[in-house]
């Protein structure tokens, strides 16, 4: 191995320490959303770096690097860690409202901020279980949207969508967790006005 | 003017900082003036804050912290892996770059942290292997700096002299080109050069007082013809090592066919 090879290794291995793997909290903190298990999100996000360092050669340095990581991660998430079943949800989505909890809150004869009441009868854990009920594919934009904050643009690249699809996705996520949320919070005792 | 269905499509474009300027002033127009709409606005604002920093909240950072350490230390192994993925394997031992040295003199101390696991690997090589190596490598561009010799010349005489005339200048097609008293390690070694036109042997002679072999070699050794070698092989040179008397005899090469230890056998010339 000549220096000048030696050289531009280490320069790959500097950069991309630099620049990708600072990203490696965020990459966990959606694996462990999306997979749902500590074991498969650490595996995931491995198998995302791995596969990052592979490529780094093409990738262009300077421009998005957190949404070319993910786009790797959720490639591979799609690919081998999506739940294979695909079982019939509960509920028909497009059966629930539009702004949901409004409907359920604004009745005219209630408290000034109903909905203040009502979060304080949600618990943490029933949020949780809130975004692990979704489906696997409005549990990832609504992850990549609310914990990561990404654009519109960025969730369709990084899932390779039609943006109409994303803002579908999110729409629909949305109404799903409003319903969800509102069960627990009448199965926790919040009676409503 | 915007009516309140057109207000309520762009509600979570609006939510999600999408809108465009002209829309977004359209609808809080209309917000202004339609009390529903403004308020079903409001609910979903509310539920988006309160869906954000429950997922902030979990899982509680503190926990997460040691998991994602080990799962620094675990990528950063395989990020090893795939640096050294071209080196050639021979005797199954595991390989070092030389990219481990430029790593350890880099100052970002990033690097050092994430490298933390695979360093004492990287250490040990740069400590008891790379100079030996640097030493044989820089024979080739250097030769001319090496004493002349070949038997005969004074540096040989002296030598043959010092270690009481054990040693041969032609080895298995090999002859004695150069030689030179060289600082290796921190410690003054004898190091001949050998060459067949082709392939250049390094020996190095140095005494047992003031060097000892690694000691993971000390585990591996081989016995052949009834003496016992330390061998240590990697992507850039292979050495090897073995004793007799006082001294211990280091002979290098880049040339992984060579069989070393019949030469380090025959140099002897017992």
């Amino acid at each position: 191995m000549t220096d000048r090879t030696t050289q531009i290794a280490v320069q790959k291995r500097k950069s991309f320490e630099t620049e990708a793997l600072p990203h490696m909290d965020a990459l966990y903190r959606t694996a462990l959303r999306m997979t749902k298990n500590e074991k498969d999100a650490e595996d995931l996000v491995q198998e995302a770096f791995v596969k990052a360092y592979r490529f780094w050669d093409k990738f262009e340095i300077g421009s998005n690097c957190r949404a070319w990581l993910f786009k790797i991660m959720t490639n591979i998430f799609i690919n081998d860690y999506r739940s294979k079943s695909r079982s019939p949800m509960a509920v028909n989505v497009d059966d629930i409202d539009d702004n949901f909890l409004y409907g359920q809150l604004a009745t005219g004869d209630g408290p000034a901020n109903p909905e203040k009441e009502l979060f304080n009868k949600i618990f943490d854990d029933d949020v949780k279980r809130a975004i692990e009920n979704l489906p696997d594919d409005f549990r990832l934009v609504i992850v990549l949207s609310f914990l990561e904050g990404f654009s519109y643009q960025e969730i369709a690249d990084i899932t390779d969508l039609q943006l109409g699809t994303v803002k579908s996705r999110l729409h629909r996520g949305r109404k799903l967790l409003q319903k969800e949320l509102f069960d627990y919070a009448v199965k926790n005792g919040y009676v409503r006005g | 003017m915007m009516n309140c269905q057109e207000a309520l499509e762009l509600l979570y474009d609006i939510l999600d900082k999408e809108a465009s300027e002209i829309n977004s002033k359209e609808v809080k127009e209309h917000l202004s003036k339609c009390s529903d709409c403004f308020k079903k606005f409001q609910i979903e604002e509310q539920v988006q804050l309160f869906l954000n920093e429950k997922l902030a909240n979990d899982p509680v950072p503190q926990n997460v912290s040691n998991k994602l350490d080990s799962l620094k230390s675990k990528i950063s192994l395989e990020l090893d892996n795939i640096d050294t993925e071209n080196c050639s394997e021979s005797s199954g031992k595991k390989k070092y770059f030389s990219i481990s040295r430029i790593l350890i003199s880099a100052a970002a101390l990033v690097i050092m942290v994430f490298t933390g696991f695979s360093l004492s690997g990287y250490v040990k090589h740069f400590k008891n292997y790379e100079p030996l190596e640097s030493a044989h490598l820089a024979t080739a561009k250097n030769l001319a700096l090496f004493a002349s010799a070949g038997s005969g010349s004074d540096y040989f005489t002296a030598l043959s002299n010092q270690f009481g005339d054990n040693l041969k200048s032609d080895v298995m097609g090999f002859s004695l080109v150069g030689g030179q008293r060289e600082k290796i390690m921190g410690v003054p070694m004898e190091h001949l050069v050998f060459s067949d036109n082709g392939a250049l042997v390094s020996v190095f002679i140095v005494s047992k007082d003031q060097f000892t072999i690694p000691s993971e070699l000390l585990d591996n050794s081989t016995i052949f013809e009834n003496i016992e070698y330390f061998d240590h092989h990697c992507q850039g040179c292979h050495l090897v090592y073995h004793t007799i008397g006082n001294l211990i005899i280091i002979t290098a090469t880049e040339n992984h066919d060579l069989k070393l230890k019949e030469f380090n056998l025959d140099i002897r010339a017992i």
